[in-house]
């Protein structure tokens, strides 16, 4: 359905947009740019900053006749109103003329300036928006030049002011525009900030606890026009003229989201590229112009600091010593030769496309077994019925459901809550299916509870409301396969003309993930919404190429300490099992050969007979596939090698290499792409590359059905955006990046997804008499190692926690923020922990959150004491 | 391989025969009549009265490198002229120094360009830098008496 | 009669000829020796930057790389920080961590001094700069910056909370 088209002129251009757009934006299509301060693209306007004041004339129409009168000459007559009117708030209407170039509007924008400027400090030399802010680019385009106000009469405000310890506000600089302040309330859905005051006495002040309490905060200081907000991360690192950018994918969560990384050479590290702030940009199919506060202020441990691996470690008289590559790498040729079946390749989805497609097919050619380190499987039905080529969340709207099934989402992909949201906010069905209460349940339509550990069961319910052919439905889910709203939000789903289930691993194992997704794959199936964009069934894996992994056909393990256990080698890449559990740890009985890759020296690494130094995701080239199965490129930032050349090399020296062909020794990290590859060299097999990531990738998508057709080039071809953000213009879109190196290229389906599944095994789940279950949640902030190198998020992260019902807590008599000593029965493991109440909890339930050292992949039986 | 493994070491007679040699070296130093841009201006007036380079021991400029012992390279090199530039050194006979005068000769100044040689000691080995754009005479001046200062620390064992 | 007349102008043209040179010898010589004898430079000449500080031994420079960008030699690196009270180096909340120019580069053309907000960096008189290797030809914060004046103090200083709020010194009315 297209919207009626309206035409009108712009500053003497001829325009026609869809009814309903504003001015501001019908004059952007056609390249007139209107200065606004208070307006974004994403956001609804409100008109308080008074910048974007233009002529606005509309024909006049005869009352009589209802026809527009004309001119002597014919043309049709106009009529200007008596005052400048908002670009921002004002919609197009037909006939309309803008004039946004007269004097009228160049002395109203002047005059805006200099009310804007009495109360400004003009310390741009030493804030940080000097260079890419909106207000001084305003002023200098369109300011006055001079201002009649007395600079001694200036207000002089509070310019220290944190609110909370990741953003800060300069109170002088704001010019009360209410970006920050809307954005969280309307796109965030975190009202922690507000206005308090008014008149010139107006501020911005954070009433949470702590202060700025939201995973979206940094948003807010990309679309201030001033320097008022920072990040702490940020504040006085450089001058944005003086950073570089390099485009990169956020590797935290399976969102993929585009972002920018801004490096430039710092003299305190010697000299070398330093990671000084990571910025969004903008690819409006995944984040838009946003990110999480994860992924801008958890880089760190992609930079480069003391603790990252260098040299290749090999055990010698049972300590871990450097090794040149060549003595490691030979070492674990021979070993893994003699080994052979006998090896597992265990890796996690935190590495690239390449690196998983070379290390499956090295353990593939030594006859090994590759596992890949998920707590979450159903990646084998995502990838046949999962999102289609076309798929985006922002093209979902009244005619399209959602369903979401296990998942916190905001706090395991923060971004597709986000965008789910907005869906629902645009009309779209939004069911929320979950054992506990999330954020997500403030937007939906349908808000359904199931008790806990019966996630399958509870999607079996909704199949059950809609098929003839009925799944068995164990006792704890009936009283909700029976109720009314559960019956209508089956049939709103089943009627919905697309309609896409996005499932997490909320409470459940990897057992019960493997259900879960099962059943959903029936709903969408007997539903027939697969195949189609903005169809299909979405996992919400915790790492971000879980799904690349699935596509290359690495899988996880059910019985992972068992296989573990047997293996006569293990090549262990970029997963640290044994902090995360140490029933691991009787994997490691020194008997096998164990080879570990990674950035840190981890726990398990320190078990290890031989340790790679890898290359962090920073310094390298890939590609990641997001959870929508979109193929992303990510481009290297900083140099791969932690160690300096030396410093005086002289230029001889190194024209006479290159001309010699002399190669160079293997020093520093490698990419973990190429390790492998090296081995593969060594133990003699054809077809591996090591060179660069590019040709991996081409030899990728030869050999891999999905991957199909796909190359670096074509992952780098970019489109047009709407809104444009990112260029001269700042005060329009705010300092997001413009795409310019690839928006990426969503796989095709793989074949053989049609047909009807098996019906996923659901026993009955019940809750204990005595002691409690454990069930895993995810946080945004955990304890993980990607995230524990970034110290200004610490305090946000906390200390490992664990969350009780009521009438635990009243039975154990301890109130919120006490001590528990919680024994995993299973694990033989008792830690010593803080308390969280949450009234809504069932009796027996405890949550533990993934990655803060509690030894929990799935629902694990748990005894509860009082500390001390 | 030096005039000391010929002599052995015969302590203080090497020590005045050094402090003889390079005595001898920094007041008959001369300078190659070899000007490349802006910076040639100033050399000449360093050469002329005011200033007068003979003072120094640089009696004229030569204009052979056969009987020159100073290379001053004055002004930017470009890629083009450093060929040039190398093959007029290796012409000069031992032992030679050079004095990279200037911002551009010295590591390419502002013209961080592809036709500019970025320093001239990519292409010959230089002995004193000397900051300017131009240098004035004095500074010139100011980086050939640091040169001497530096011939002056020369040690036997260390001719070649 | 003509040999006479021939001697005659001859020994005159001599003389001629040798007057300027006769004259030369008297006059006073024109050559400066300049390594002992130095002429004073005029009062806008550009030499080596000095940093300065204010009367009570703050620095003025708040390390805010105007210099840095205003330079077409790219000749000058800043790396700020931020003050705090109880280590402060310059007024307001932002001081010069890392200050080097590559003395190399700079063509002394005064862009920074132009550039500059809190009048920090002045091209002063000093033009003897020639040094045997590239590297120190780099001066860094600890070169560049003036001594303390007298009865100042050595900056990080331990001040008051609350005093120096502002980087940039409070500008006076424009006047016309």
């Amino acid at each position: 359905m297209m919207a009626k088209m309206v035409s009108l002129t712009i500053d003497g251009k001829p325009v026609e947009v869809p009814e309903g757009t504003l001015v501001v934006n019908a004059a952007k299509k056609v390249g007139v740019d209107i200065p606004v301060f208070c307006y974004h693209p994403k956001m609804e306007p409100v008109g308080m900053c008074r910048m974007c004041l233009v002529e606005i004339g509309r024909p006049v129409i005869d009352r009589a006749s209802g026809q527009p009168l004309r001119e002597e000459d014919g043309s049709l007559k106009i009529q200007f109103g008596p005052k400048l009117e908002t670009a921002c708030t004002t919609p197009v209407s037909e006939g309309m003329v803008v004039l946004g170039a007269t004097e009228k509007v160049k002395a109203g924008r002047e005059d805006i300036l200099e009310f804007l400027l009495t109360s400004h400090p003009l310390d741009c030399p030493i804030c940080d928006k000097g260079g890419e802010c909106p207000l001084q680019n305003l002023t200098m385009g369109f300011g006055p030049g001079e201002s009649r106000y007395l600079y001694d009469d200036k207000k002089h405000l509070a310019k220290h002011v944190p609110l909370g310890e990741l953003i800060y506000l300069d109170r002088e600089r704001c010019i009360q525009c209410g970006r920050c302040v809307r954005f969280q309330e309307l796109i965030a859905d975190d009202p922690v900030i507000a206005f308090s005051q008014r008149g010139r006495s107006l501020e911005i002040v954070s009433y949470s606890e702590p202060g700025f309490d939201s995973y979206w905060s940094g948003n807010t200081t990309d679309i201030c026009p001033v320097g008022a907000l920072t990040t702490a991360d940020f504040r006085f690192r450089a001058r944005p003229w003086e950073l570089k950018a390099a485009a990169s994918i956020c590797n935290h969560c399976p969102v993929g989201c585009n972002l920018t990384l801004n490096v430039r050479r710092e003299a305190v590290s010697g000299g070398k590229w330093v990671l000084k702030r990571v910025m969004p940009r903008q690819n409006e199919a995944v984040n838009e112009i946003w990110i999480c506060d994860k992924g801008r202020l958890g880089y760190h441990f992609g930079a480069q600091n003391a603790e990252r691996l260098e040299k290749p470690l090999v055990r010698k008289n049972g300590e871990l010593q450097p090794a040149t590559w060549q003595e490691a790498l030979e070492l674990v040729t021979e070993r893994f030769q003699s080994v052979g079946r006998g090896l597992i390749t265990l890796a996690s989805g935190r590495l690239s496309n390449e690196d998983l497609f070379n290390l499956g097919k090295l353990t593939r050619s030594l006859g090994g077994k590759s596992i890949l380190y998920s707590s979450m499987a159903g990646g084998d039905l995502t990838t046949q019925i999962g999102f289609a080529p076309g798929t985006n969340f922002a093209d979902m709207g009244k005619e399209s459901a959602i369903l979401v099934v296990g998942s916190d989402l905001e706090e395991e992909a923060p971004l597709w809550w986000l965008r789910v949201r907005q869906a629902a906010k645009r009309g779209a069905t939004l069911i929320v299916l979950n054992a506990r209460q999330t954020k997500l349940d403030r937007d939906a339509h349908y808000s359904l509870r199931f008790p806990f550990g019966t996630a399958a069961a509870a999607v079996l319910a909704l199949v059950n409301t809609l098929s003839p052919k009925r799944p068995e439905l164990p006792e704890s889910i009936q009283e909700l396969a029976r109720s009314s709203e559960l019956k209508a939000a089956a049939k709103a789903f089943a009627e919905a003309k697309d309609a896409a289930i996005l499932f997490g691993g909320d409470g459940m194992g990897l057992a019960e993930t493997q259900a879960l997704a099962q059943a959903c794959a029936n709903l969408l199936l007997i539903t027939d919404h697969f195949g189609r964009p903005n169809n299909g069934l979405l996992g919400v894996w915790p790492r971000a190429n879980d799904q690349g992994a699935w596509e290359l056909g690495w899988q996880p393990s059910m019985n992972l300490p068992a296989d573990l256990a047997q293996a006569q080698a293990l090549y262990i890449v970029a997963a640290d099992p044994v902090s995360d559990d140490p029933a691991y740890l009787n994997a490691f009985d020194g008997q096998k050969f164990v080879v570990v890759q990674d950035l840190y020296l981890s726990q398990t690494a320190r078990l290890a007979d031989v340790v790679f130094p890898a290359q962090a995701w920073t310094e390298r080239e890939g590609s990641y596939t997001s959870g929508e199965r979109r193929v992303q490129r990510y481009y290297p930032a900083l140099q791969p090698n932690a160690a300096l050349p030396p410093r005086v090399e002289s230029p001889g020296s190194r024209r006479a290499q290159v001309l010699t062909g002399l190669r160079a020794e293997l020093d520093g990290p490698q990419a973990d792409f190429a390790i492998p590859a090296f081995l593969a060299e060594k133990l003699g097999y054809e077809g591996f590359v090591h060179a660069s990531a590019s040709l991996v990738f081409a030899r990728l998508a030869a050999e891999a059905p999905s991957f199909g057709g796909l190359s670096y080039q074509k992952l780098a071809e970019v489109h047009e955006q709407w809104p444009i953000v990112g260029r001269s213009d700042l005060y329009y879109g705010g300092t997001t990046y413009e795409n310019t190196q690839g928006l990426g290229v969503q796989l095709p389906l793989a074949q053989g997804g049609a047909s009807l599944l098996s019906w996923p095994q659901v026993a009955d789940f019940k809750l204990p008499k005595l002691g409690g279950i454990a069930f895993p949640i995810t946080r945004l902030y955990d304890r993980g190692a990607t995230l524990m190198h970034s110290q200004l998020l610490h305090k946000r992260i906390g200390e490992p926690y664990i969350i009780l019902s009521k009438q635990e807590a009243s039975r154990l008599k301890i109130s919120q923020g006490g001590f528990v000593r919680i024994t995993f029965t299973d694990a033989e493991r008792s830690v010593v922990v803080q308390a969280k109440v949450d009234e809504g909890l069932p009796e027996r339930v405890v949550l533990a959150p993934r990655s803060f050292g509690l030894p929990i992949s799935g629902p694990t039986p748990v005894e509860l004491k009082p500390a001390g | 391989m030096g005039v000391e493994q010929k002599l052995g070491n015969m302590g203080v007679v090497t020590t005045k025969l050094e402090e003889l040699v390079n005595w001898s070296r920094t007041n008959a130093m001369w300078p190659m009549l070899f000007g490349l841009a802006c910076c040639a201006i100033e050399m000449m007036a360093t050469q002329a009265s005011n200033y007068d380079l003979s003072r120094f021991g640089m009696e004229l400029m030569r204009a052979s490198p056969r009987q020159s012992d100073l290379m001053i390279v004055a002004g930017r090199v470009t890629r083009k002229m450093a060929p040039v530039l190398r093959r007029l050194y290796d012409q000069m006979p031992d032992p030679k120094w050079v004095i990279s005068m200037g911002d551009c000769a010295s590591c390419g100044g502002v013209f961080n360009n592809y036709a500019i040689v970025q320093g001239v000691d990519e292409v010959v080995p230089v002995d004193v830098y000397v900051a300017g754009c131009p240098p004035r005479p004095e500074a010139l001046i100011h980086g050939i008496v640091t040169l001497y200062e530096k011939v002056k620390g020369e040690r036997i064992k260390d001719w070649a | 009669m003509s040999f006479v007349k021939d001697t005659l102008d001859g020994v005159k043209a001599t003389f001629t000829g040798l007057a300027t040179t006769f004259r030369e010898m008297v006059r006073p010589p024109v050559t400066i020796q300049y390594p002992e004898e130095k002429r004073p430079v005029r009062p806008r000449f550009k030499g080596r930057h000095v940093l300065k500080r204010y009367d009570n031994g703050l620095e003025k420079c708040i390390g805010c790389s105007l210099c840095s960008a205003a330079c077409p030699a790219d000749a000058i690196f800043v790396e700020s920080a931020e003050n705090t009270d109880d280590e402060r180096y310059s007024p307001g909340e932002r001081y010069a961590r890392v200050y080097e120019i590559n003395m190399l580069r700079c063509i002394f053309c005064g862009y920074c001094e132009d550039a500059c907000p809190t009048e920090a960096i002045v091209l002063g008189d000093n033009y003897e700069l020639s040094f045997t290797d590239r590297r120190s030809s780099i001066y860094t914060k600890e070169f560049l910056i003036e001594p303390v004046p007298e009865g100042g103090k050595a900056t990080p200083q331990k001040v008051e909370p609350g005093i120096y709020t502002r980087s940039v010194p409070a500008m006076k009315d424009p006047e016309d």
